[in-house]
């Protein structure tokens, strides 16, 4: 094979990939033969041991109980389902009748569907319903009885405050809806179904004030979702690519959370949020940068405690990509610029180390970076000995036995610890660390500050939804920037309301837009 | 939503220049017969007048005729287009390369004497190339971002600085004549090459505050190029003529009770405001070459445009380039005054002409 056909084969994809397809028996329409339908549902099924059929005659009529077992609550099912259902009783019974019955004068279950083909069928058992096929009619009625197994609601472990609620969304789907119903009592918040995945046909759900969203946002997330080909959607991430746009940034415009306050307060300034059947983590579209450093409890604290700690958490954010890059470029290139005292101290601990200044931060960063993960992936009683002894590794031992400096050490300790002060902005800032050091180690401050504006720039570019990330800082919004650099009180935060699609820049024109009108 | 090009605030297309603008302030090298400071302290308001009569034609081309400037010219024929925007395409390419060229000059004689230039002209080109090719929204976001930053950074040495101040150093500007004044005043008026990508990008901005985003851009760098020459006047005096850098001498002098010395945060200014001059020009001359190759994508654009600076700027030799050369007076004067008065002449005369 010639260079030229090698590079073209690169190119092609493989052999084994298949563009994912839908089933095409979930178009298929549901027959009014009783056993066809039975015979269809169990092909469909194929080998698979927790499809379970009870074949009954309900006034006579012969009727197929299907659901998916460990799917329902069988308590529920046999005193609400099946015994009304054993014990009814009707005049001259028809299959008509009985359906018109379970149409009006029922109360089976708290969430009652009428389903025509076998791709809604198959969807609605997967999600926990119940199915009743009656002979002669050419559809099934669903009852939502769930009951498999499922996480109680908790505290999140990732987002936790010192005020407000100690909630956290859970992975189902619907004990979410009602952690956000519970907190916005309105007509206008609406929950939209999706499904996603063409395998795995995950329920997801839109949330959103219908009143406030801006329905340019909505139609542009619904076209993005309804584009996007994956096969199994397990976890919110899986999506966050198919909803993103360029420019590649190591940023991203849509933001996650595990807390229903913190999504309803995102949903009434005009965001979409997406919950997805399986994971605790919801979507927030679009989502701005400035929002990484905002808590919960920052609008319980007084204002200028909270303004306090929003400073805090920039200044962390700065000093935990910087301060490495910095402490080597300043170190390796420009030691006049250190005080001559702390130039005395960073001298003498560096002379008994091999290696230059760059190489030590980023051997000790990897250690350490090691170490996180290990502590993290493993069994938690094993965890905190990793801990430990990474934390002797680098604290101690390293320093003793002349590998690096100490001052290195108070560096990386400062630079680690202030990574969690932001944690939704772990990843980029984890990146940019190790860029920023092998930066100025090879170039020094020029090289450092060049990359950070390089960073900035592709900040400023992220734009996902026509809202840009920067924003309000940059483009400038004044009336925005209450909540930004400075937190101020609830008297002026409540005395506007503030939507995504009124900031400076953005796209969505439904209130406020035409700001940018020509 | 949106796709097409999209605008940006005139606040931002302001800051953004008025960084870049800084640059030359920062990169200002006494020279041979240079006049004194005080000469330039009151030629920097006379060159803000001098500067709005150049751009009033354009102004006028704005509200009379169209926005884009280009596109008028277009109007005047092709041959008369191609020589306005290749005319326009080189300044631009000429002020990336002096920029980088003189930049790396002061890396290398100042901050990092054993280093090459290439690394920093090459370094340079391709991050503003990078920022350049994200488009002129995101890097002007950036750039009022970098306005902000300035100022402290500025605000931080003018505090530090103020009990250096000798007001003892200051004497009549008239007291050598007229002729300094001149002098100073054609080089401080040269000095406004930004002037040109304010009539390249000013038909990105809202239109009908054309005067208003004129007189903050003019504004806004005649009071910090005041502030810094009053500063380094009083602050070093006669000294300041004999530093390569009067601007980092100064920064080293600057000495805040907490923070220490300030010439790393001047490095660090230095350098990002190096970066927002490079990228505007970039963007500038990947904008001219984009309109006389459409099918060139803007990246491309940059990306030609990048290379071909960079064997300008190594081709400038070390500390020759001057940003205020009498020179860079009569290409700012053609561009900014001499294309809209034809595009102006033109309309008048087709007027007439359709008159009779």
């Amino acid at each position: 094979m010639g260079l030229k056909e090698a590079f073209q084969a690169l190119l092609q994809p493989g052999p084994a990939y298949r563009p994912p397809t839908q089933d095409p028996a979930a178009d298929r329409r549901l027959t009014h033969s009783l056993l066809q339908n039975l015979i269809e549902l169990r092909a469909m099924f194929g080998s698979s041991m927790d499809l379970v059929i009870h074949e009954v005659k309900i006034c006579g009529i012969p009727c197929a109980v299907a659901l998916c077992e460990g799917m329902v609550d069988t308590n529920v099912w046999s005193k609400m389902f099946a015994q009304p259902l054993v014990d009814l009783k009707l005049e001259d019974p028809t299959p008509q009748k009985l359906l018109s019955w379970l149409r009006t004068n029922s109360l089976l279950a708290p969430d009652q569907k009428e389903v025509r083909t076998f791709g809604e069928l198959f969807r609605f058992m997967m999600s926990g319903f119940v199915v009743l096929l009656v002979d002669g009619i050419a559809l099934a009625e669903v009852f939502g009885i769930q009951g498999f197994p499922g996480r109680s609601v908790d505290e999140p472990a990732g987002e936790s405050n010192v005020r407000g609620s100690r909630e956290g969304f859970v992975e189902r789907l619907r004990p979410n809806f009602s952690l956000l119903r519970r907190r916005i009592k309105s007509p206008d918040l609406i929950f939209e179904m999706v499904t996603l995945g063409t395998k795995s046909r995950t329920d997801g759900a839109l949330v959103y004030l219908k009143d406030i969203v801006s329905p340019e946002l909505l139609r542009e997330i619904r076209q993005r979702l309804s584009r996007m080909r994956i096969d199994v959607v397990l976890e919110s991430g899986y999506l966050q690519p198919f909803l993103e746009r360029k420019p590649l940034s190591i940023f991203s415009g849509i933001g996650v959370t595990e807390r229903p306050d913190t999504l309803c307060a995102k949903v009434a300034e005009g965001r979409v949020g997406l919950l997805l059947d399986g994971t605790p983590y919801a979507l927030i579209m679009p989502y701005l940068f400035s929002e990484n450093f905002q808590s919960l409890d920052d609008y319980s604290h007084r204002p200028y405690f909270a303004t306090m700690i929003r400073w805090l958490k920039y200044a962390s954010f700065f000093l935990t990509i910087l301060l490495p890059g910095l402490y080597v470029a300043v170190g390796g290139f420009h030691p006049e610029l250190l005080p001559p005292t702390l130039l005395m101290d960073l001298v003498v601990s560096e002379e008994t180390t091999p290696f230059p200044l760059a190489l030590e931060a980023l051997f000790i960063f990897f250690i350490y970076e090691i170490v996180r993960e290990a502590g993290l992936r493993m069994p938690r009683s094993v965890g905190h000995a990793v801990s430990i002894v990474g934390g002797l590794v680098i604290g101690d031992a390293a320093v003793s036995a002349g590998l690096i400096g100490a001052p290195m050490v108070i560096v990386v300790a400062v630079t680690a610890i202030s990574a969690f002060v932001a944690p939704s902005l772990y990843e980029p800032v984890t990146l940019l660390r190790f860029a920023f050091i092998l930066i100025g180690g090879l170039l020094g401050v020029f090289g450092v500050t060049l990359g950070f504006c390089a960073v900035v720039v592709n900040l400023c570019a992220v734009n996902p939804f026509g809202v840009p990330a920067a924003s309000p800082a940059a483009p400038l919004s004044p009336y925005a920037l209450r909540d930004v650099f400075f937190r101020w009180g609830w008297r002026v935060l409540s005395q506007e309301d503030l939507r995504v699609q009124d900031l400076e820049g953005s796209d969505l024109r439904t209130r406020g837009g035409a700001k940018d009108a020509d | 939503m949106r796709t097409d090009l999209r605008r940006i605030s005139g606040a931002q297309l302001v800051t953004t220049l008025a960084v870049t603008r800084v640059f030359s302030l920062f990169t200002y090298v006494p020279r041979q017969g240079s006049v004194s400071g005080q000469v330039t302290l009151l030629s920097i308001p006379l060159s803000v007048a001098v500067c709005w009569l150049l751009l009033t034609p354009f102004l006028r081309m704005r509200k009379t005729c169209g926005p884009d400037l280009l596109v008028e010219c277009g109007r005047l024929g092709k041959p008369f287009s191609a020589v306005a925007v290749l005319l326009f395409l080189g300044a631009c390419l000429l002020q990336v390369a002096g920029s980088c060229s003189h930049f790396a000059f002061f890396m290398t004689s100042s901050v990092y004497q054993t280093a090459s230039r290439e690394i920093f002209i090459g370094v340079l080109l391709v991050t503003g190339g990078y920022a350049a090719a994200l488009g002129l929204e995101a890097f002007s976001r950036a750039g009022s971002l970098l306005f902000a930053f300035a100022l402290l950074v500025m605000g931080l040495m003018l505090a530090a600085l103020l009990p250096e101040i000798r007001l003892s150093q200051l004497y009549s500007p008239l007291a050598e004549g007229v002729e300094p004044l001149v002098r100073s005043l054609a080089r401080t008026t040269a000095q406004n090459v930004e002037l040109i990508l304010f009539v390249l990008l000013l038909s990105r901005c809202r239109p009908g505050h054309d005067k208003r985003y004129l007189a903050g851009l003019l504004g806004i760098t005649a009071l910090l190029y005041e502030i810094f020459t009053f500063l380094t006047l009083t602050v070093l005096g006669d000294y300041s003529r004999m530093r390569l850098f009067p601007l980092h001498t100064l920064a080293t002098v600057a000495e805040a009770s907490v923070l220490g010395r300030m010439d790393l945060l001047h490095i660090l200014l230095w350098s990002a405001v190096g970066f927002l001059r490079v990228t505007l020009y970039l963007y500038g001359a990947a904008t001219c070459l984009h309109r006389l190759a459409k099918r060139l994508s803007m990246g491309m654009a940059v990306a030609i445009c990048a290379f071909l600076t960079g064997v300008m700027a190594l081709a400038i030799p070390i500390g020759v380039w001057d940003v205020a050369s009498p020179g860079t007076l009569a290409v700012l004067s053609v561009l900014v005054a001499g294309f809209p008065l034809a595009v102006l002449a033109k309309k008048r005369f087709s007027k007439e002409e359709s008159a009779q």
